[in-house]
């Protein structure tokens, strides 16, 4: 072997002070994460996956939704000021039997029905004002046909499916309850139907839900493999053989998943917007569950991958946790839509508070709930991250 | 060469659960030497080479690798030694350059990938990805990285296995010139001629156990045969020569051997067999390598490392 110069027998020189700042330095997070990036990056299935995958989501999705298959049951909040009156139980109990709508009662003490609705994320609601079944009940004696009742309806009006169904089961609920009486077709007053606040659309609910979908699924499935994988090949072993610290290696790890949801995240945004239209509040509130979101899933991919033997095994506990969250959390169908005896079933799974919680943000601006779902998750992560880092060893004793 | 020890050990032993698989062992690794563990598979060579890297715990035992308790002190001793673990891997998609620059940035050296990677014959893959690389390069580059902090203790575990003949000795070439420099090299193997080639000091383990240790040439005198006769055997050779007791002649796969220890034995069989007007056989002389000595040690061993017939 031929040697050009001194200078390759001594290949290294001490650089300055590398070792002093502390547990964590700096320098070492982001050589592993310049690392770890250029790996992503060059292979096709993970550039995919993250990048493309959303986004062809979204353009599916959008286009199953905005081709507007109506829900066969449309959730509507009543509030009944007048519900000592037979008329109007006669016109509430006609009004369930539609079958249209599914009933929600709102306590009568609420003032502003508009801003509780908004506050609730809820998009249909109903108000029947005191004195409506005395008045219902006089124009039916004055068999006035066509004579406006005074309901307050709250929905969606760019919702044509939504608001129509609202429409069409309240006006199908006074004649119902009127069929025993004279016949007599009463008209919603013009000013029944409200735009006040909150126009939510399908694309709207749908996005944030591929935002969680890729909150979940890149950090999660990128920690499960690579712990899985690095414990397999003992790359682990190798890296604990050099300064680089546990914690550095996470921080890294955690940084690139930081990375990609914000891309994902943004893409998916705009493609909604560009495509479908959609309709998003970009708050300010957005950005803690993008940063706790993966922080939460990235601790779980690596609590599996982890306490897993084999990766395979990983891999599979992966996809049996996974699987049934994006589907059932609102991902891709958003839980408003899902079967009512379904939806208390949306809750049980972590996903779905980060997809409720970017929901009242980008849909509603509803501070309130966006900030109850994100101190949940940030419990969540909490208790994750901690028990990641305390059992992931980074070498075997 | 000053003989102050950079690795003591002292009756280390190391159980999994109920498998005790390195059971107390004592050795001394000289500073600029090459130690070579020598041992079939399973033998705890990867197990004692892990404790003493610090990535194991010993479960009972007294060492000190360059007067450190590896693990306790091992971020510490991680910066002067450098490793090279059995089955060496690297991410599939990063290329030796950019693996010497990493591994540059977490040490917190400066080191020029080129110079280091010309050093072990891997400078026209530098910019091919991990996976791409043949099995040989594999290994080169994680001499490569064991390298990057100018350790100088290396601990190299199996560096050779898998590799062609003609790679295998361009690591051994890479080896001796480290020597050289006068770095100390823990070499873990089980290829008998790795060992004979290169290491000043062999141990050889089996079953967790140091069943002996020396120079090679010291290996070979104590538990070898020395120097013999062999013939090709026919049965009037047999037994024209048996009746030569002071020959002390064995039968072994077909040929006779005469031990000789002095030139009249040897002098006296050429004789014995010139007047017997027998056919002239074919006549050569043996002496034991370390193959012989493990062999008779341990037992064979097949190409990966596994002892046949066990
Ligand atoms: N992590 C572990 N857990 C349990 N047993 C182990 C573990 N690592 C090694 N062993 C066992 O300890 C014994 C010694 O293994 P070790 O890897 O040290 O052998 P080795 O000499 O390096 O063998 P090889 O030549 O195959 O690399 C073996 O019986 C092995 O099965
Ligand atoms: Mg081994």
């Amino acid at each position: 072997m031929t040697l050009p110069s001194s200078s390759t027998s001594a290949p290294s020189t001490p650089r300055p002070p590398a070792r002093s700042g502390g547990p964590l330095n700096p320098g070492r997070v982001w050589a592993d994460f310049v690392v770890y990036a250029r790996s992503y990056m060059r292979s096709p299935e993970a550039v995919f996956f993250t990048l493309l995958f959303p986004f062809i989501l979204v353009l599916m999705f959008g286009a199953i939704f905005s081709g507007s298959t109506a829900p066969s049951s449309v959730p509507l909040y009543v509030q009944n000021q007048d519900s000592t009156n037979a008329t109007t139980l006669a016109f509430y109990h006609a009004l369930s039997e539609t079958g249209l709508v599914t009933l929600h009662n709102v306590s009568a003490s609420v003032g502003n029905m508009s801003l509780y609705m908004s506050q609730h994320s809820y998009s249909n609601g109903l108000v029947i004002p005191p004195g409506f079944g005395e008045e219902v009940w006089n124009l039916t004696k004055g068999h006035q046909s066509g004579a406006p009742v005074p309901v307050r309806i709250y929905i969606n009006p760019f919702d044509q499916t939504s608001a129509g169904i609202v429409e069409q089961a309240v006006q199908l609920a006074l004649t119902h309850f009127n069929q025993q009486g004279p016949p007599v077709a009463y008209a919603l007053p013009p000013s029944a139907v409200s735009s006040q606040s909150f126009q939510p659309k399908t694309i709207d609910y749908e996005v944030p839900g591929l935002i969680g979908f890729a909150i979940l699924m890149n950090p999660m499935f990128a920690m499960v493999n690579v712990t899985a994988e690095y414990k397999k090949e003992k790359l682990f072993k190798a890296l604990s053989l050099t300064p680089l610290t546990k914690g550095e290696w996470l921080l890294s790890k955690i940084l690139w998943n930081w990375a990609m949801t914000f891309l994902s995240a943004a893409i998916l945004f705009a493609t909604g917007v560009a495509v479908y239209g959609a309709h998003v509040i970009v708050g300010p509130l957005i950005l803690p569950f993008l940063i706790l979101g993966p922080l939460f899933f990235a601790s779980l991919g690596m609590l599996i991958g982890t306490l897993s033997k084999k990766a395979e095994t990983a891999g599979i506990i992966g996809n049996l946790f996974a699987f049934p969250m994006m589907f059932l959390s609102g991902a891709f169908i958003p839980v408003s839509v899902m079967p009512g005896w379904l939806q208390p079933y949306a809750r049980v799974w972590p996903l779905y508070y980060v997809i409720d919680g970017i929901q009242a943000v980008s849909v509603f601006s509803n501070t309130a709930q966006a900030l109850f779902d994100l101190a949940l998750i940030t419990i969540m992560a909490a208790l994750s991250f901690v028990a990641a880092v305390l059992l992931f060893r980074w070498r075997e004793e | 060469m000053s003989a102050d020890a950079v690795i003591t050990v002292e009756g280390l032993a190391k159980d999994y659960g109920h498998l005790r698989a390195v059971d107390g062992i004592d050795f001394r690794v000289l500073r600029g030497k090459v130690f070579s563990f020598l041992g079939p598979n399973g033998a705890g060579k990867t197990t004692t080479v892990e404790i003493l890297e610090g990535l194991r715990r010993a479960t009972s035992g007294h060492l000190s690798v360059l007067g450190l308790d590896p693990w306790k002190h091992a971020s510490e001793l991680h910066r002067k030694v450098g490793v090279m673990p059995q089955g060496f891997r690297f991410f599939d998609k990063v290329t030796p350059r950019e693996a010497v620059r990493y591994y540059a940035r977490l040490f917190g050296v400066r080191t020029d990938p080129d110079a280091l990677l010309r050093r072990v014959l891997l400078s026209d893959k530098a910019d091919d990805t991990y996976d791409k690389l043949s099995g040989g390069q594999k290994q080169k580059l994680g001499v490569a990285l064991a390298m990057v902090n100018d350790p100088e203790l290396l601990f190299l575990d199996e560096p050779t296995t898998g590799l062609d003949p003609q790679a295998r000795r361009a690591v051994w070439e890479l080896l001796r010139e480290l020597k050289n420099e006068g770095r100390t090299i823990f070499l873990t193997t089980h290829y008998l001629e790795e060992a004979e080639q290169l290491a000043d000091w062999v141990a050889i383990l089996n079953h967790g156990r140091i069943v002996t240790e020396g120079t090679p040439t010291e290996l070979i005198e104590k538990h070898g045969e020395g120097p013999r006769l062999v013939l090709q055997a026919s049965p009037e050779l047999v037994s024209l020569l048996s009746q030569q007791a002071r020959l002390g002649l064995t039968i072994r796969d077909g040929t006779i051997q005469i031990p000789i220890h002095q030139k009249a034995v040897l002098l006296d069989a050429l004789n014995t067999v010139a007047r017997s007007g027998l056919p002239w056989p074919e006549i050569n002389t043996e002496r034991d390598t370390l193959e012989n000595v493990f062999i008779s040690m341990v037992g064979e061993i097949d190409e990966s490392g596994e002892v046949r017939g066990a």
